[in-house]
C-alpha cells in the first residue's frame, strides 16, 4: 500500500514540472504583454520609455525566460504566486478573495446533486425495467444532454424575461448588502446563489444518478445481498442496509475526481451569472492578459486534477482489498 | 479476478444494420444527417443570392456557386456568372429585371442588417431579428455550418493524434510507453477550458484556430483508449502470427491492430464531436471563437444574453439547437457502442446505462 502510494507520489513528480513548463510557455509565447494590455489605462498613453523599462524590471520581464521561470517555480512552490499586474495586488490574495464563491456553490451543488441522486438512483435501481427506472432513464438522459450553460441562459430568460423579479441573476449579492441585518444578508446571499447553484447541479446530476444505479444495481446480485434476503430482511432494508452502503465505495473515487471542479469552477457559469468566483478572475486575467493570475490560477487546478486523481486512485485501493491486491499487475494512466 | 479482457468485435455491414435498427441510433443519425445537410446546404436555404435566375436570357446559379465555394480552393476554380460576381451587385434590389427567378427559403443573408432591430418572431423574419437587426433564422443556419465543421475537423484531428499517440504508447511499452502516457496525463491535469482559453490569447480568435486548438487539446481519451485497447490486443495470435510473417512494426499496428481497436475509439468520437461542438459555442460566447458579425451558435447565445431582458425570445433558437445536437451525438454515440458490441446484449444494456 505504502509502496503504492510512494510509486504514485514519484511518477506525479514529472507531471508537475511538465505542467509549470508548458503553462509558463504558454503565457509567455503570448502576443503582447501586460505594458499593451493591463497597463493602458494606468500609463495614459504618455508613458515614457524609461517608465517602460522600470515595469520590465520590476516584473523581471528583461531576464531571460529560464530565469524567470526559476523564480516563479519557486515561489509557487510557497504559495508565493506575485502581484497581480494590473492592480499590484498579492496574486494569491486575489485568488483567496475569490475562492469561497466558488468552493460554496460547487459544494453545495455536489450536496444538493447527491440528495437528488442518491434516493433518485436508489430508487431506479431497486425495479430495473419498472416506471420508475424508465422515467428516470429519460429524465437522466436528457439532463444530460443539457450543457450547463444552455440551461443557464433558459433560466437567465424565464426569470429576467419574465415576471420573477425578485429573483436576482447577476453578482452574488446586492448592493445595499453592508446594511442588511446578518439573517437578511444570508438570504440574499442563497436567493443570488441559487440559479448558478443549479446550472452547477444539473450537469453532474445526471451523471450522479446513473453511476448510483449502476452501483446500486451491481451490488444487488452480490451474495451478501442475497444472504440479507435469505435471512428475511424487508427489501428497503435490504437496499438501504446492504446494497447502497456498498455501492457508495465507488462514490469515494467519483468524488475525488469532482475536487478539481470544486475549486476552479466554472468560466462561462461564472461570467453569465457574474458570479466573483475563480473561474471570472481567469477570464478577467486573460483578457487583461495579467500573467501572474492567469498562471497561478491554471498551475492551481492542474495540480488539483493530479492530486485528485491520486486521492481517487489511492481511496479506490484502500477500500477495495480486490484492486489492493492486483494493483500490480494492471497499472493504467 | 484476472479473466480475458472483453473485445469488440471491428465494425461490419453487420454492426451498421445493428446500429440502425436501434431507435436510437436512428433518430441520432436523422438528426445528425439533417444537421450536416443544413450546413452543407445553407447558401442555398438561407441567403440573399437566388438559388436560380434567368437573366438577360442565360440562366444563373448563385446561390449553387456560395456551396461549392466552401471547398478549400473551389473558389479559383469556379466562379459566379456576372453579374453575380460583382461585389457591389445586390440581387434583391434588382430582382424586377430577373425573367425568373426562385429565392432561398430564408431569402436574407445572415449579416444583412435591418432596421427591425430586436422583433420578435413574425412571417418576415421567422425566428425574430438580433440587436442590429440581422435575421436570427439565417444566422441559425449558418451557425450549424459553423458547429458541424468544428464538431468534424476538430475531432479528426483529435482522433489523428490520439490514435496514433495511443498505438505508439500500447504497442511499444516499456519507456516510450511511460512517456507517452506521461504526456498525456499532463495534458489531461489542465482543466480544458482553462488550456483553451490560454492558447486563445495566444493565437488570434477564429474559426479555424477554435478547430485546431479544440483538436490539439481533446485527443487525450481517444489516445488512452487506443492505448488500452492495444494493450489488450497486442498479445493475441493473429499480431504475433503477422509477426511471424514478417509484416513490420508499422504494418501490424495500423494493419492488424488498428481495425480490431477501432470500435471503442470510434464511439469515443461520437462523443467527442458533441463536446467539441459545445466548446466552440462557449468560446463564442466568451468572445474567442467566432468573431462578430460572422454567425456562430454561441455568437447568438451571447446576443441572446446582451438582450435578455428585451427580447428574451432570443435564447430560444440556439439553445434548442446545440440541446439537439448534443442529444443526437449522445444517441448515436449509445446506439454505435451496443451496435459493436455484438456480445450478450443483457451485458450490453448494463453497461452503456452505467
Amino acid at each position: 500500500m505504502l509502496a503504492y502510494v510512494l510509486k504514485r507520489l514519484l511518477a506525479a513528480v514529472p507531471t508537475f514540472v511538465g505542467i509549470t513548463t508548458v503553462t509558463f510557455a504558454v503565457m509567455h509565447a503570448a502576443p503582447g504583454d501586460p505594458l499593451t494590455a493591463g497597463w493602458e489605462e494606468a500609463s495614459t498613453g504618455d508613458a515614457t520609455t524609461s517608465t517602460n523599462d522600470r515595469l520590465l524590471r520590476h516584473f523581471d520581464l528583461d531576464k531571460p525566460l529560464h530565469i524567470q521561470y526559476a523564480s516563479w517555480f519557486s515561489r509557487v512552490v510557497r504559495l508565493d504566486f506575485g502581484q497581480s499586474f494590473t492592480d499590484h495586488r498579492p496574486v494569491w490574495e486575489k485568488i483567496r478573495e475569490r475562492l469561497p464563491w466558488t468552493v460554496g456553490v460547487s459544494l453545495a451543488s455536489i450536496f444538493l446533486g447527491l440528495c437528488i441522486a442518491l434516493p433518485a438512483g436508489t430508487r431506479a435501481a431497486a425495479k430495473p425495467g419498472g416506471w420508475f427506472d424508465h422515467a428516470f432513464a429519460i429524465a437522466t438522459y436528457v439532463l444530460y444532454s443539457i450543457p450547463a450553460y444552455v440551461l443557464a441562459m433558459l433560466l437567465i430568460a424565464w426569470v429576467a424575461g419574465g415576471s420573477i423579479d425578485w429573483l436576482p441573476t447577476s453578482n452574488a449579492y446586492s448592493d445595499d448588502f453592508a446594511t442588511l441585518a446578518p439573517a437578511a444578508k444570508v438570504l440574499d446571499i442563497l436567493k443570488h446563489a441559487l440559479l448558478i447553484t443549479i446550472c452547477f447541479t444539473a450537469p453532474a446530476l445526471a451523471f450522479q444518478s446513473r453511476f448510483i444505479r449502476a452501483n446500486v444495481l451491481e451490488a444487488m446480485s452480490a451474495n451478501y445481498v442475497r444472504t440479507a434476503r435469505a435471512k428475511g430482511l424487508p427489501e428497503r432494508r435490504v437496499i438501504r442496509k446492504h446494497a447502497l452502503r456498498n455501492a457508495l465505495i465507488p462514490m469515494l473515487t467519483y468524488l475525488g475526481l469532482l475536487l478539481p471542479t470544486v475549486i476552479s469552477g466554472s468560466a462561462i457559469l461564472e461570467v453569465m451569472f457574474n458570479w466573483p468566483g475563480i473561474g471570472r478572475l481567469m477570464y478577467e486575467a486573460i483578457l487583461q492578459r495579467d500573467y501572474p493570475t492567469v498562471m497561478a490560477v491554471t498551475v492551481i487546478a492542474a495540480i488539483l486534477v493530479q492530486i485528485g486523481t491520486l486521492l481517487a486512485d489511492i481511496s479506490y485501493v484502500w477500500a477495495d482489498p480486490r484492486v489492493r491486491d492486483a494493483h500490480g499487475a494492471t497499472d493504467g494512466i | 479476478m484476472v479473466s480475458e479482457p472483453a473485445i469488440m468485435p471491428p465494425p461490419t455491414p453487420a454492426t451498421w444494420r445493428r446500429f440502425l435498427a436501434r431507435k436510437r441510433g436512428l433518430a441520432g443519425s436523422i438528426i445528425l444527417t439533417i444537421l450536416i445537410g443544413i450546413a452543407i446546404f445553407a447558401p442555398v436555404i438561407a441567403s440573399d443570392q437566388p438559388i436560380v435566375c434567368r437573366h438577360k436570357g442565360t440562366l444563373h446559379f448563385p446561390a449553387l456557386v456560395d456551396v461549392l465555394h466552401r471547398l478549400p480552393f473551389a473558389s479559383s476554380v469556379i466562379e459566379k456568372s456576372p453579374p453575380f460576381n460583382r461585389a457591389d451587385y445586390d440581387p434583391k434590389s434588382n430582382a424586377e429585371q430577373y425573367e425568373f427567378v426562385v429565392w432561398p427559403l430564408i431569402a436574407i443573408s445572415p449579416t444583412e442588417i435591418t432596421r427591425d432591430a430586436l422583433q420578435p418572431p413574425s412571417s418576415q423574419h421567422w425566428l425574430g431579428t438580433d440587436g442590429s437587426g440581422r435575421d436570427i433564422a439565417s444566422r441559425m443556419v449558418h451557425g450549424a455550418a459553423v458547429s458541424v465543421q468544428v464538431g468534424i475537423v476538430s475531432m479528426s484531428i483529435a482522433a489523428l493524434i490520439g490514435i496514433v499517440v495511443g498505438a505508439v504508447a500500447g504497442y511499444s511499452g516499456g519507456w516510450l510507453d511511460a512517456i507517452l502516457s506521461r504526456f498525456i496525463e499532463i495534458v489531461i491535469c489542465f482543466p480544458e477550458f482553462f488550456l483553451i482559453l490560454c492558447m486563445m490569447v495566444w493565437v488570434q480568435p477564429s474559426i479555424v484556430n477554435v478547430m485546431i486548438i479544440v483538436g490539439l487539446t481533446r485527443w487525450t481519451t481517444i489516445a488512452r483508449f487506443t492505448r488500452g485497447e492495444f494493450i489488450k490486443l497486442r498479445s493475441r495470435e493473429f499480431v504475433t502470427a503477422a509477426h511471424a510473417i514478417g509484416a513490420g512494426s508499422t504494418r501490424v499496428m495500423f494493419r492488424h491492430l488498428l481495425p480490431n481497436a477501432l470500435a471503442p475509439v470510434l464511439v469515443t468520437i461520437v462523443f467527442g464531436v458533441a463536446n467539441a461542438i459545445l466548446i466552440e459555442a462557449g468560446l463564442s460566447w466568451l468572445g474567442f471563437g467566432v468573431q462578430p458579425p460572422n454567425p456562430s451558435w454561441g455568437g447568438l447565445l451571447r446576443d441572446a444574453y446582451t438582450n435578455i431582458r428585451v427580447a428574451p425570445h432570443m435564447v430560444y433558437p440556439p439553445c434548442v439547437a446545440i440541446f439537439v445536437t448534443v442529444l443526437a451525438c449522445n444517441l448515436a454515440g449509445d446506439a454505435l457502442r451496443e451496435a459493436l458490441d455484438a456480445r450478450d446484449p443483457t451485458t450490453t444494456r448494463k453497461a452503456s446505462e452505467a
